[in-house]
């Protein structure tokens, strides 16, 4: 009997997987991904035009003081929304859906209801854009379009995120890399969280005092458990691939994500004082503690990177992206356990300093993380190489960044410590020059900063317009036969 | 990690523990605070009147608290209560009868928790604020708030009585023979400003006087406290 059974399961032909080819796999992608990738390009320089509109107003109170649509607080809620709705939500859920398909090895499931998908999530930023001008903004961070719009987002976000879910059922490589796991986790908390913030902050009459609760846990998931997991999974499936090497450690990785998402889940009250006091105590003790899983994360890069095949490394265009957004990562996660001590915090503490670090995790870690990847995959979607002028959009980036975040955070030092200096009004008058206007230097750089960003934003526009047209004469003959190689 | 169901799981227990412990946990206990009831027998918070909530509305539409925090921080952790932006620590309890609630995350601009309470912050001052914040408080980086008056032409020779009483300069191209009328939006949101106090004293935030201050810190440093104190409270 037992015999018998041993025959028959030797007979039994190995199970062979036929993977489809990385080619047809880009190719199923291409074209939900194309438009999510060139419209949140486009928001990402409406954002920062709206960004610099508002820096501008700093300095010249008086300017479009007429136009209620465009005073100060709509401003700079309109160019944070289209950040985050339009560039990084947007570029992210693209990046998000090829690597699914990647790294499951199969083709991406309804990619033409993505493209319908894509198309409604930015009529919702542009509504959202629109609401907020006439009014309609909310006073919570992250979640300052009004509240009407969020079921577009989210019937928008159910399309292309069942497409991301199916493919990702449908892998045919049963090994569940690294990367995924952190965009299943992205795509599990955005639904959540949407809903949660629609319904506690807009759709129903809660009590006033829970609103900065719900509205600080929102952004804090927002940014932690949306955005940061796919930019990590940008740099665990990049890292290892351009490298040419295996992840150093798997163990690791578990280690580090696990501990990452308990620690994320609960951080983002470190600086609300005025809440009971123990969540902001919570969230300082663990967002110090999230050192451990940073450190682990970027310990399991640098083995798996550090001294293997750079050269190799170098000649894709995404890995200078890649390596920026892993050390901003780190800093990032420096910036956080500064951010939580108290006895920084009496200093910095309600002052430009924490824009200065949100602002860094949103372009430095965050953004770059995604232009590392738009440089990777848009290539792979066309078969076209990026123009040459990818360095200048590099540069410029790295400039911006480094300006908009450095003076902030020097800005917010000097803020807050003359805040706590009672010599010094707040607003200048003969005697001393006041508080406010302390800062307004600092403010100044960061404009130049914004405005490296946007020429830097408008060259990345203007090169993945060059690739599309040839793309386009290539595939069906539209349009000229010049810009094509 | 390579089962969809397992890292399912593990992400569904993490989230939930996070959703129950900041946002199912908050709604139950906040849910139940009832206003405290003071020695007087008085209770605080007291509800907000129509005019009060309808200025919160106006609050929120032009994004004040883009630049206003209104977390009056304790004694000891920073000088917002040396710099007289309230009599104590602002407690979420002062925001009780709220329909929104405006902590805030950066000082562009002071602290608003305690600006119904500053002398100086009168109803006429805050209505020339709106109007061009630079006509009280010069070098002031806030925008102006035109859009929030009314330009109009005198009727009959006689001003109106809400009409803002403008030095030449901060007229703004307004024409002779107009005045400027704060609608109702402004007024409404100048009420809601002055309503702002958070002074009286609660259990776990309570004022501290300067007797209590005396007594607890030697007598020098307690002058010493009271000199810087001058320039901060004219200067807001």
């Amino acid at each position: 009997m037992t015999a018998h059974t041993t025959e028959v399961r030797a007979e039994r032909p190995a199970k062979t997987v036929v993977y489809p080819p990385p080619q047809e796999i880009d190719y199923s992608c291409r074209k939900p991904l194309l438009l999510l990738f060139t419209a949140s390009v486009a928001w990402l320089i409406v954002s920062l035009l709206f960004g610099i509109l508002a820096a501008v107003k700093m300095h010249a109170p008086g300017m479009l003081a007429d136009v209620a649509a465009l005073t100060y607080g709509r401003v700079a809620a309109i160019s944070s929304s289209t950040l985050l709705y339009g560039f990084l939500s947007q570029a992210g859920i693209a990046i998000a859906l090829w690597l699914f398909a990647r790294n499951g090895k199969t083709f991406l499931v309804l990619p033409n209801a993505g493209i319908g998908g894509a198309i409604l999530w930015n009529i919702a930023v542009l509504a959202g854009v629109l609401g907020i001008m006439r009014g309609g903004m909310n006073h919570f961070p992250a979640y300052e379009m009004p509240y009407e719009i969020t079921p577009v987002f989210l019937v928008a976000f159910l399309i292309l995120g069942l497409s991301g879910l199916l493919t990702f059922v449908a892998r045919t490589e049963r090994e569940v890399y690294p990367s995924l796991w952190f965009l299943f986790t992205a795509f599990f908390v955005f639904p959540w969280i949407m809903t949660v913030a629609y319904t506690l902050l807009g759709r129903y009459d809660v009590r006033g005092i829970f609103e900065p609760i719900v509205s600080t846990w929102f952004a804090n998931q927002f940014v932690m458990l949306w955005l940061a997991p796919i930019a990590l999974a940008v740099i665990f499936y990049l890292l290892p691939k351009l490298s040419g090497q295996p992840l150093y450690s798997r163990p690791l990785a578990i280690f580090g994500f696990w501990l990452y998402l308990l620690g994320a889940t609960a951080s983002g009250f470190q600086n609300y004082w005025a809440l009971p006091g123990w969540m902001p105590t919570l969230s300082a003790t663990v967002n110090a503690l999230l050192a451990i899983p940073v450190l682990a994360i970027v310990y399991n890069w640098v083995k798996t990177s550090w001294k293997h095949n750079r050269a190799r490394r170098a000649k894709d265009p995404a890995n200078k992206y890649l390596v920026f957004s892993a050390w901003a990562f780190v800093i990032g996660g420096i910036l956080g356990v500064i951010l939580s001590c108290p006895a920084f915090d009496r200093v910095i503490g309600m002052t430009v300093f924490v824009q200065g670090s949100a602002m860094w995790t949103l372009y430095a870690f965050i953004g770059m993380a995604f232009f590392a990847a738009i440089y990777h995959i848009v290539p792979r979607l066309t078969e076209i190489d990026w123009p040459r002028t990818n360095k200048v959009h590099f540069a410029l980036s790295v400039a911006g960044i480094v300006l908009v975040t450095g003076a902030l955070l020097l800005g917010g030092i000097v803020q807050g410590s003359a805040i706590n200096d009672l010599n010094i009004p707040f607003a200048t008058n003969a005697a001393a020059k006041g508080v406010s206007n302390r800062v307004v230097p600092f403010i100044g750089i960061s404009t130049i900063g914004l405005i490296l960003l946007l020429i830097a934003q408008f060259a990345l526009l203007a090169n993945l317009a060059t690739m599309m047209k040839a793309y386009c004469y290539r595939c069906c003959g539209i349009g000229s036969r010049e810009v094509a190689r | 990690m390579n089962n969809g169901i397992l890292i399912f799981i593990g992400v569904l227990l993490t989230m939930l523990w996070s959703w129950y412990g900041f946002v199912v946990n908050n709604f139950r206990t906040l849910g139940k605070v009832e206003p405290d009831t003071l020695l007087t027998g008085e209770r605080y918070p007291t509800g907000r009147s129509g005019a009060q909530n309808q200025g919160q509305e106006v609050y929120r539409a032009n994004g004040c608290a883009s630049c206003h925090t209104m977390q009056v921080r304790v004694k000891g952790n920073g000088a917002d209560i040396e710099r007289g932006w309230g009599k104590r620590n602002t407690v979420l309890r002062d925001f009780l009868q709220d329909d929104h609630v405006f902590l805030g995350q950066v000082r562009v601009g002071p602290d608003l928790a305690g600006i119904g309470t500053r002398p100086y912050a009168t109803r006429e001052w805050h209505l020339l604020h709106l109007w061009d914040p630079r006509s009280v408080v010069p070098n002031s980086l806030m925008p102006r708030y035109p859009y929030l008056f009314e330009v109009r032409k005198i009727r009959g020779g006689v001003p109106s009585r809400d009409a803002l009483q403008l030095a030449p300069q901060f007229r703004h191209d307004v024409p002779e023979g107009s005045e400027v009328v704060p609608t109702a939006e402004a007024n409404s949101l100048v009420t809601y400003l002055m309503s702002l106090q958070s002074d009286v004293g609660l259990f776990d935030a309570p004022v501290l006087t300067n007797r209590v201050a005396s007594a607890a810190a030697p007598a020098a440093q307690t002058n010493e406290t009271a000199e810087t104190n001058a320039p901060a409270a004219t200067n807001q």
